[in-house]
């Protein structure tokens, strides 16, 4: 039996019995501590054994490409690996852009991390399933540009096998019109504070989430105060399914 | 005095490959023959023969036997049985016919050559130029000169030659190589029938292994063609394995990833498709594999860590060597300095072990201020307008990054990096974390003996 729902004027359906209870179950999702940003979430969060893409919209003056939305990616991975304790982060870096020690400021452990170099453009996707089908790692972070149906679905079908976290940070436009992830933000850098560097966070896609909705994830640039924190960018009604005390913090 | 009659063989020439050596004709003389294969290509064997008088009947046997033995291996080599190593070997070195000798007199050594009590090259020419042409002459000299004449191991040679200072053997383990080999009556053109012959290599290998205890570390991998040189691979494990399925893929995925140098062209396309005339298979670096014991709640991090290792060996296998590389903070305030990337192998590193002194070796790994996610391979310069103007302390306004400037919303510093003092000059950067109207956020850094600015990272 299939119950169906309709949530976001969106059509749902979810299947009972053990899948369902499979499904729902808290050690398969994760959440990332904040409030503000989990109430966008679907009501068990972001799902373990699925793609999230973070997709880069131009800032509002640049001309230029839209660079990868690094931190909120790496943020998401860090609340994956805080909610699942152990497992590596993977890192593709095939132009070797990353400095580490600004992932330590963000709080990922370099005892966790595993940087992917592929040489070649045609290795990556086959690297990237390789390393999301493999149980000992929790998220893997990578920058993707277009990708095939054949190759979406098949990043999805590894991380499914694997039970990590596949983060794709690609830029949002027909590049990438293909896409097989179970959420989608749009990442866009906005003008910050004196102290705060901001983006704006918007879920386009995600069944059951707030679609359309957007939280700030802040970060604090003074030296020796470094702090995350999220501010919603609209009031968002409560959820009328679950109390928020009975949800996992 | 203790008896420990020693054999000393000085092999005139190298031993001939294992295979050539017919079956011993009797099994007393294992012991030696045993010796002779864990050596591989020695100079000299020592053989241990405490208490085998009486299975041999006498010593004079030994000898007689050990001679008809390398006779028949077609072996030149000369024997001497003394009480100590280093008499044997004084004798065998010295003497032209076969020695055997009970006891151990200092005149039986005195006619030999200094080169006899195994000294170094140098040592023997300084004695030579020294007019001292035997032992016997050498130990005419005073003890207490020796040392400070001729270094400190002559005395000890000396002593060991004589029995005075006891010189334990340790025995050489015999290990066989592992190696497997199919050669085709004809030239094997399919894929299928190439991979089945690997399959059945891989489970005569892993047999092997499992019967000594072992898994692989490295496996190598020669197709031999009838025309053109053979190919070679090299596969390194990171853990020591002889799961056949696990190795087939690894071996698989080694050889359909594009040779490593020209010609350029695939593997199934060019060389498999022209077929391989015999097709081998070798272990030459193999270790103990130890049951493990896990602990109960440890099982999943278990499984992950052995999963790790199985995916960046196929990773390497595949994409070469230096694709996956681990990151290591540094103990340096300059920022391009702060880590670095290890390609090497780590067996035994694993996420969240905290054994491992990745964050141990830096004392202030936390406490890392904001640094950006991307560093630029190398400082670009960029023109800035800073305010006060003509300040050589002002803060940035307006950043011009080849042609587009920037207004300069919000800047954060400096936080200022001083390099080392023996680096050269002007190396004192002031760092700005800064925001432009366009939202891009820069980090720079202004050199403060220049006064030129470098865009250096950005926070993406």
């Amino acid at each position: 039996m299939r119950l169906i729902s309709c949530h976001d004027g969106k059509l749902q359906t979810f299947a009972t019995g053990a899948r369902a209870g499979e499904a729902l179950e808290a050690s398969r999702t994760f959440r990332t501590g904040f409030a503000e940003f989990d109430a966008l979430l679907p009501e068990s969060g972001l799902a373990f054994g699925a793609i999230h893409e973070i997709l880069a919209e131009p800032a509002v003056l640049s001309h230029c490409r839209p660079e990868p939305a690094m931190t909120p990616a790496f943020w998401l991975a860090r609340s994956a690996l805080e909610s699942r304790q152990t497992g590596a982060i993977v890192c593709c870096d095939p132009q070797a852009r990353l400095y580490p020690p600004g992932l330590v400021a963000l709080g990922i452990p370099l005892d966790r991390l595993y940087l992917l170099r592929p040489a070649r453009a045609a290795e990556v996707v086959w690297a990237l399933s390789e390393c999301l089908r493999c149980p000992g790692v929790a998220a893997v972070v990578a920058p993707v540009g277009r990708l095939t149906r054949v190759e979406a679905r098949r990043l999805q079908l590894a991380s499914e096998a694997g039970g990590g976290v596949g983060l794709l940070m690609r830029p949002l436009g027909p590049a990438s019109e293909e896409y097989a992830a179970a959420t989608r933000w749009a990442v866009r850098p906005v003008p910050g504070d004196r102290t705060i560097r901001r983006w704006n966070l918007r879920l386009i896609h995600g069944h059951g989430g707030r679609v359309g909705k957007s939280a700030f994830l802040e970060i604090c640039r003074e030296l020796e105060a470094f702090a995350i924190s999220v501010r919603a960018a609209e009031p968002i009604a409560r959820r009328a399914v679950l109390p928020a005390a009975a949800r996992p913090a | 005095m203790r008896f420990s009659p020693v054999v000393a063989i000085e092999a005139a020439d190298p031993a001939p490959p294992p295979h050539k050596r017919r079956k011993p004709p009797l099994a007393r003389t294992a012991l030696i023959r045993g010796a002779a294969q864990a050596g591989l290509r020695p100079t000299a064997i020592f053989v241990d023969l405490t208490g085998c008088r009486q299975v041999f009947r006498g010593l004079h046997n030994v000898l007689r036997e050990a001679r008809s033995l390398l006779d028949r291996l077609g072996i030149a080599a000369r024997l001497a049985i003394a009480p100590a190593p280093g008499a044997a070997w004084a004798l065998a070195f010295g003497r032209t016919s076969d020695t055997l000798t009970e006891t151990l007199d200092p005149h039986l050594l005195s006619d030999l050559p200094p080169a006899a009590l195994r000294l170094e090259p140098e040592v023997v020419d300084a004695l030579h130029h020294l007019g001292i042409q035997t032992v016997g002459a050498l130990m005419r000299i005073p003890r207490t000169s020796l040392p400070s004449r001729f270094g400190e191991q002559i005395l000890l040679r000396i002593d060991q030659a004589l029995g005075g200072i006891p010189e334990p053997l340790t025995a050489v383990k015999l290990q066989s190589p592992i190696y497997e080999r199919m050669d085709f009556d004809g030239v094997a053109a399919t894929l299928e029938s190439t991979w089945s012959t690997f399959e059945l290599l891989i489970q005569r290998i892993s047999e092997d292994l499992l019967g000594r205890g072992c898994g692989a570390r490295q496996l190598d991998i020669e197709l031999f063609r009838p025309c053109d040189p053979s190919i070679q691979r090299t596969l390194h494990l990171t853990r020591p394995s002889r799961d056949p399925r696990g190795l087939f893929k690894l071996l698989r995925s080694a050889l359909e990833s594009q040779p490593p140098a020209p010609p350029p062209r695939r593997y199934e396309e060019s060389t498999i498709s022209d077929g391989f005339s015999a097709i081998a298979l070798a272990v030459p670096i193999f270790q103990q594999m130890l049951p493990e014991q896990v602990e109960l709640l440890d099982h999943e991090r278990h499984i992950g860590q052995v999963e790790m290792d199985r995916l960046i060996e196929r990773l390497r296998v595949r994409l070469g060597s230096g694709c996956v590389a681990r990151a290591r903070l540094i103990d340096s305030h300059v920022p391009e300095k702060r880590w670095r990337a290890e390609t090497e192998d780590c067996p035994g590193d694993y996420p969240g072990d905290s054994s491992g002194d990745w964050a141990g070796d830096c004392p202030d790994a936390g406490a890392t201020a904001a640094r950006p996610l991307c560093l630029l391979a190398a400082p670009i310069e960029v023109g800035v307008m800073v305010a006060p103007s003509h300040d050589r302390d002002g803060r940035p306004v307006l950043v011009r990054r080849g042609s587009v400037a920037r207004r300069v919303v919000h800047a954060v510093g400096p936080e200022r990096i001083a390099g080392p003092w023996w680096e050269g000059n002007d190396k004192t950067r002031d760092y700005f974390d800064i925001e432009t109207d366009s939202a891009d956020r820069w980090w720079m850094f202004r050199v403060n003996e220049t006064g030129k600015w470098y865009l250096q990272g950005e926070f993406l």
